[in-house]
């Protein structure tokens, strides 16, 4: 019987098409990708390149695709059972000699064979990518069929046994082929809930078990794998993934043994008896045979009103038919349980968390449910299309004289009550989040607009596609398998070489604009564009709707070609007017788009910008060494107008030739996005006017004598803005501009930066290129509501014209940077050694600024004793909108934070978070002195001077505040950031001491801390900071040539005991790591209360240059700490001299220890701390 | 008021001709439609409730042209399928509520007590609440009736309705039926020649497509009249019976006798007794006469 079932249902499958369907697409899929990363369409790839058929590669594509491949599983095995369910043909079927297990086998392997002919046509796939013409040889191996073999065996086949097995169970307990769907989305919600519960910055095993695809386990191994370790190894088959395996396969096992149990051959379906049927009332049969039948009266209209009444009522039935299930309930129950864990968790992108405020909830959990929304919509349209048929009570539906229209619009009415009530899901966990965070400032309407009046739209248009695909193809499965394949699909459009928007469904530029609402100016500009482009899409999606209603099966199923004639049939009037109505609409919006996009300044996007300056180094090379005069003094009215965010801005330099020599040409260089005009208050020429890179040459009539001055006079205005594009940086509030707007004297190429050699790079501060100190002057306007800020002191404020003015001066020249802020502030003021500190905050935005001002305080303290004074009478820490970036910035007194560095979840009774409030505020502050006080010269290594000692004196400063366990986090965790961005990173890692390039922030400031700690842990905090502060005194305010790191690791060597000069080789002057490992351990009670322990372990060090790694020498002091138990602190340290790898360290103890480690300060920088640490 | 049919044609995919140029006029009243399975009866109704498109022909009811204007039909029809199935977990109130939106009643008071109403005439008050997925045979097919007397129809087609019903439900269901069909047209297809004798003011009979007869029963009935003869065999005998006579039916008696029924001007011989005809007759008639005809 087994096989007379099996070869029944083989047959079945041959004879199915969407079986080929899935194949091809999966076959294509593997096809494309491999052969597109190969170069088949382009040389995307530069640096170190990965090849594309390495197992890892596979493996990742593989992980791709079987997604993909999970919701074939529910169509395929959950359709060979539910076919007989649906046919009726179980109750006949279960009438024959048939075993309950022949039947179940038969059933799960005949379907289990088509599946994995799927997935073989994959692996053909991946294999005809990498031997077709045309490809980049370097980038693919040879063949190698075991790496195959391993995918097929290690990942495929046990995944999908068992998620085939999870849902052959739940439909045989359902007999439901929907809950089949629902429960792989489910179980997909549980493995993200299970992850995220589970993570952590070690990978547990824990985490490693848990996730059901062994993809945790495999990445374990992984993770650490070079580019060359991915291209050349083969993946392991070691003990996590294997036991991942197992543990998972003996789930699925107990869910065959569940089948098999509760599996029955009766014609009614095992059932959870919630709600039964109030039973027992018999019904009477009521005697009178004879009727008299009256029916009364009713009113029957198809009027447009009532038909759009019945659309409404229709829908709460079909509504209810998709809601009121199991299924659905577990849908809404994990995804609540899910946003409530993404929610708790909520880290800021700097792994730093952040206090529930709305927009967090809402930005976060929204990208999780734009997949869980549009899969459900893409199911549940499915559902209710076919719902007629399925049920066979189509021919009573149809035969009524509802028009079509109001049958989709019914379903469609569904869908979107659908949607709303998963959107609601985000609102209510986001609100219960807030509560258990004790966060009482709820904004129901923000949640409100932005999940029903933003993203609902985007979710309806796509209910349309699902209506109308379903329409299209009767078949379910076939019908949810294409439209994930077109949900997916216009995401890839630009790999086509099809980028402008209005040819990509549904897409509006800044997709994700909602995650950049802030507090302070609301909903980014993009909003327009969003709202702008959805409209056009909106019309498209009535022209699909009119589709559906074409399309719509009404009746006897028809084949393709009856139905072609049926659709033109019903293309009457009223159906083709409104439609060619939209479709005029949909192509002149379109249109309008199209030509405002393109005529329409809008920023320059990165290549432009490239492009550009590419251009102008190759063009004005030579004058990048030309003297220029230097700017010696800045007066400017910048007026702000946050209403229409635009700026307009008149200034002047003065310049004075500080050279020896004449100077007759004047290069001035002005910014891409503001309009700038420019004037000089001498007889020039304009020889060239550069309207591509932005460069303006005047040839001076008379040339300016040596010491002889000149004003520069410059209006700068900011670019109008359009509905599409804003061009300034004006917020409606909270605006933050830097004098990056303002042209800039001479030509300054965006080269590499120049080495601490070079003489001539030394006259140039890093600040700026054009002036070394200047007088500043600045009035500010804004709108009478705002109050504006600028570095220097407030010399007055007046109101004019409806507006505020203030006017800010520095007392004592300042380098050239400067910035305004303009926004509704509230102010918190304090006084801390006769220094006024100020905080300008958004109203509510009050949660941090405590922690701001203790750090402000205790970095004046330290900052002053270990260093200088502070050159300022003052300090402001002003709020700016969050839309300008994500950081802080500081200025001469004054510091510019972004917004979310006033919203952080700040716990300090946590024994495990850091107050990154105090620490960020402490950091800018420390620029004061470091990059202010002493101001590097702009070669590279410049950062040393200000990055790394401004984390290196908030480090200091809180350790003092917070204590040793809280800082050994801090330096924990910069060091696993250091080793991740490390791996990560483009550029090669160049000495903290020559530290530069834009991928390389971790160098300066992650090893900077790390490095500064240590060497102040070994020669003593003293003694480096009395080296700090005679540099300090050298450099203070220093004139051309400025200072760099090698002079600055001079002072420091001054105070370095010979013996420990190897720190400042490995640290600053080399990218030098450690791998460090406690072999064993061993402990012998020698008597009651005293132990021996004896420790083996291994200490290398290596050198890192241009990708090769050298061992070098040791002659180090390593610190070993002992603990105790629950002790986070070492009870012990021992400081051993270590001259070789291999070390045996042997002492007795007086008390029972609990573990080992090596290195317990966080001093060294190791490249894998996990076997640092070993237990008794 | 009149359903006229002409030249009607419909050809499945699969080769079979389902109506085959059938003309009909059918006039106020109930018709009953007779015939074997796979006769077209089922073809006929859908395409007369615009579920189905006819590759040829045309159909009017009084001045709507069915197969142009479906809505207008759809409108005053009331259609119960040979076989349906019904949402689950939907009780039959609620069900009724579904329907009743969808033929256009738009007042929630209007749909109440229509609902209400109909709910009494086909006895399923009591089980109102009750899911109509778990309703027996009977009562669902009442509710088919439910459904289908909410837009107070006026052409209304019910495909076999009968089937698998007991006895007094039967009764009550071709009352209500016959009650309705008084001013309406009613178009009744069923395998039971019992039904229509008492109910049907007319009788179609149908077979591979084709319109065998189209007539009064009593009219039938008289037709034949004094044409029947029976006689009383032994069961053996049959095959040598058969081959001599076209024989009508045969039927087994009490003792495991045949009486065997032929239909003739004058009877072969003494053994054979006339017999009053009955509806049944003037089916299987049609039905030979058909196949001689055919062969």
């Amino acid at each position: 019987m087994f096989k007379t079932i099996l070869s029944y249902e083989l047959k079945y499958w041959a004879k199915n098409t969407s079986v080929y369907f899935y194949g091809f697409i999966l076959f294509s899929i593997a096809l494309l990708s491999t052969a597109g990363n190969a170069g088949m369409f382009s040389e995307t790839q530069s640096g170190e390149k990965s090849v594309v058929n390495s197992s890892f590669a596979l493996f990742n594509l593989m992980l791709l695709a079987n997604k993909l491949l999970l919701f074939i599983i529910p169509s395929i095995i959950g359709n060979s059972l539910y076919r007989d369910f649906k046919s009726n043909s179980h109750s006949l079927l279960y009438s024959y000699p048939i075993t309950k297990q022949n039947y179940l086998y038969a059933k799960f392997i005949s379907s289990l064979i088509p599946l994995i002919l799927i997935e073989i046509l994959f692996f053909v796939g991946c294999f005809a990518g990498t031997q077709l013409p045309g490809l980049n040889k370097s980038l693919v191996l040879p063949f190698d069929l075991s790496s195959y073999f391993q995918l097929f065996l290690l990942y495929f086949l046990p995944n999908a046994l068992l998620f085939g097995i999870l849902v052959f169970f739940i439909v045989s307990i359902s007999r439901n082929i929907y809950t089949g769907f629902i429960a792989i989305v489910v179980a997909l919600i549980i493995r993200e809930i299970a992850t995220r519960l589970t993570a952590s910055a070690e990978i547990s095993f824990m985490a490693m078990m848990v996730e059901p695809f062994g993809e945790t386990a495999t990445h374990y191994y992984t993770k650490d794998w070079s580019l060359t370790d991915r291209n050349n190894n083969p993946l392991p088959y070691s003990k996590f993934i294997i036991l991942n395996r197992c543990f998972w396969l003996t789930i699925a096992a107990t869910l065959t043994y569940l089948t098999h149990k509760i599996f029955t051959f009766s014609v009614n379906p095992f059932q959870l008896n919630y709600y039964k049927q109030p039973r027992g009332k018999k019904l009477v049969q009521r005697a009178r045979q004879v009727i008299k039948v009256e029916l009364p009266s009713v009113r029957i209209s198809f009027s447009l009103l009532s038909n759009l009444y019945k659309s409404w009522k229709l829908s709460a039935i079909e509504f209810k038919s998709v809601t009121y299930t199991g299924a659905f309930s577990s849908i809404i129950l994990a995804g609540a349980v899910f946003v409530y864990i993404l929610l708790s968790q909520m880290n800021s992108p700097y792994g730093v968390k952040v206090l529930p405020v709305t927009w967090v909830m809402l930005a976060f959990p929204v990208l999780f449910f734009t997949l869980l929304i549009n899969f459900i919509t893409f199911l549940y349209a499915g559902f209710l299309v076919n719902r007629n048929k399925a049920t066979n009570m189509f021919s009573m539906v149809d035969s009524t004289a509802t028009p079509n229209w109001v049958l989709v619009f019914s379903k469609l009415i569904a869908l979107i009550k659908i949607q709303i009530l998963l959107l609601s899901i985000i609102m209510i966990t986001g609100v219960i989040v807030q509560l258990s965070q004790k966060y009482y400032h709820f904004e129901i309407l923000h949640y409100i607009f932005d999940l029903y009046g933003i993203h609902l739209i985007g979710f309806a248009i796509w209910a349309i596609v699902a209506l109308l695909i379903h329409s299209l193809f009767t078949n379910t499965w076939l019908g949810l398998f294409i439209l994930i394949l077109v949900y997916f699909g216009p995401a890839e459009l630009p790999l086509l070489g099809i980028e402008k928007y209005i040819y990509r469904f549904n897409q509006n530029p800044d997709a994700g604009f909602y995650l950049g609402y802030s507090d302070l100016s609301g909903h980014s500009h993009s909003i327009y564009a969003y709202f702008i482009y959805k409209f056009y899409w909106s019309l498209f999606a009535l022209i699909l709707f009119a589709g559906c209603m074409l399309l719509w099966q009404r009746g006897i199923a028809l084949s393709l070609k009856e139905r072609a004639t049926i659709a033109y049939k019903r293309l009457n009037r009223e159906i083709a007017i409104p439609t060619t109505i939209a479709i005029t609409a949909f192509i002149c919006t379109g249109y309008v788009i199209n030509t405002n996009v393109e005529r329409l300044h809008r920023p320059a996007i990165e290549t432009e910008i490239k492009d550009i300056t590419d251009y102008a180094d190759k063009k004005y090379n030579e004058y990048e060494q030309m003297i220029q005069p230097r700017i010696v003094s800045v007066n400017v009215l910048m007026d702000i107008y946050p209403e229409n965010q635009t700026f307009m801005s008149k200034g002047h330099y003065t310049l004075i030739n500080k050279s020896q020599k004449n100077i007759d040409t004047i290069v001035i260089q002005t910014p891409f996005d503001v309009v700038t005009q420019i004037s000089i208050n001498q007889e020039a020429r304009l020889i060239t006017n550069d309207m591509k890179a932005n460069i303006k040459i005047y040839k001076l009539e008379t040339a300016l004598q040596p010491k002889d001055s000149i004003i520069i006079n410059f209006t700068v205005k900011s670019i109008p803005n359009s509905i599409l594009y804003k061009n300034s940086l004006v917020e409606k509030n909270g605006t933050y501009i830097t004098s990056l707007i303002y042209p800039t004297i001479g030509y300054h190429p965006n080269k590499t930066r120049k080495m601490p050699s070079d003489s001539a790079a030394l006259n140039n501060h890093n600040r700026s290129a054009d002036a070394d100190y200047i007088n500043f002057e600045a009035t500010v306007s804004t709108s009478e509501y705002q109050t504006a800020v600028a570095p220097g002191y407030l010399q007055k404020k007046w109101k004019a014209n409806g507006r505020n003015y203030f006017t800010f001066k520095s007392t004592t020249p300042v380098t050239i940077d400067f910035a305004f802020v303009s926004g509704i502030y509230e102010i918190k003021k304090e006084i801390y050694k006769n220094i006024p500190i100020e905080i300008y905050y958004h109203k509510k935005h009050e949660y941090n600024i405590p922690h701001m001002i203790n750090g402000i305080k205790a970095t004046l303290e330290y900052c002053e004793k270990y260093f200088s004074p502070y050159q300022h009478k003052q300090i402001r820490v002003i709020e700016f909108a969050r839309t300008r970036g994500d950081f802080a910035q500081s200025f001469a007194n004054t510091i510019p934070y972004s917004e979310l560095g006033f919203i952080m979840a700040i716990d300090d009774k946590n024994e495990t978070t850091i107050n990154f409030s105090f620490l960020g505020a402490s950091h800018e502050f420390a620029h004061q002195w470091w990059g202010m006080q002493a101001i590097p010269a702009d070669v590279a290594g410049a950062k040393m001077i200000t990055e790394s000692m401004a984390e290196y004196v908030s480090l200091k400063v809180f350790e003092k505040q917070y204590g040793k366990i809280k800082s050994l986090q801090l330096l924990n965790k910069s060091l696993n950031t250091y080793l991740n961005k490390h791996k990560e990173a483009k550029e090669t890692e160049l000495p903290l001491i020559l530290n530069t390039g834009n991928s390389q922030s971790h160098v300066a400031y992650q090893k900077g801390m790390l490095a500064f700690n240590a060497l102040s842990h070994y020669i003593g905090e003293e003694a480096l900071n009395r080296a700090l502060k005679h540099y300090m005194q050298k450099v203070r305010f220093q004139k051309a040539p400025y200072t760099t790191s090698i002079e600055m690791i001079d002072f420091i060597r001054k105070e370095t005991p010979d013996s420990l000069l190897y720190l400042i080789h490995d640290m600053f002057e080399s990218v030098t790591y450690y791998d460090n490992k406690i072999e064993n351990i061993e402990t012998k009670a020698i008597s009651n209360s005293m132990y021996e322990i004896s420790i083996n372990y291994s200490i290398n060090k290596y050198e890192k240059k241009a990708n090769t790694f050298t061992l070098l020498p040791l002659n180090d002091y390593i610190e070993i700490g002992i603990y105790k138990k629950d002790s986070p602190l070492p009870y012990d340290e021992k400081l051993v001299r270590v001259t070789k790898s291999k070390n045996q360290l042997k002492f007795h103890l007086d008390y029972n220890p609990y573990s080992i480690v090596i290195d317990p300060n966080c001093l060294l920088i190791d490249i894998k701390t996990s076997n640092n640490k070993e237990y008794f | 008021m009149a359903l006229i049919i002409s030249k009607l044609n419909k050809t499945y995919t699969n080769g079979v001709k389902a109506l085959d140029n059938i003309s009909l006029t059918l006039n106020n009243g109930m018709i009953g439609l007779l015939g074997p399975n796979g006769a077209g009866k089922s073809s006929l109704m859908r395409t007369i409730a615009t579920l189905q498109k006819p590759d040829s022909g045309s159909i009017f009811f009084n001045e709507i042209d069915v197969l142009k204007n479906p809505m207008e039909v759809r409108s005053v029809l009331g259609y119960l399928p040979q076989d349906f199935g019904v949402y689950p977990k939907v009780s039959a109130e609620q069900l009724l509520d579904y329907f009743a939106i969808l033929k256009g009643i738009t007042s929630k008071s209007e749909r109440g007590k229509i609902i209400q109403y109909v709910l009494e005439i086909t006895n399923l008050y009591e089980a109102r609440r009750k899911n109509v997925e778990s309703f027996s045979g009977g009562m669902k097919q009442r509710f088919g009736i439910a459904q289908l007397l909410l837009n107070k129809p006026k052409l209304i087609i019910v495909d076999e309705p009968t089937a698998g019903l007991d006895p007094a439900e039967r009764n009550r269901f071709l009352n209500v039926l016959r009650e309705i069909g008084t001013d309406n047209t009613v178009i009744f297809s069923t395998h039971i020649v019992e039904d229509i004798k008492d109910l049907c003011q007319n009788i179609c009979i149908m077979n591979k497509g084709n319109v065998l007869k189209y007539t009064t029963p009593q009219k039938a009935i008289q037709e034949i009249h004094g044409k029947l003869w029976a006689r009383k065999i032994p069961r053996e005998l049959l095959e040598t019976e058969e081959s001599e006579h076209q024989i009508l039916s045969s039927k087994y008696n009490v003792d495991n006798s045949l009486t065997i029924k032929i239909y003739t001007e004058n009877p072969p011989d003494d053994s054979w007794a006339s017999v009053a005809p009955q509806l049944e007759d003037v089916y299987f008639i049609s039905l030979k006469k058909d196949q001689n005809q055919k062969q």
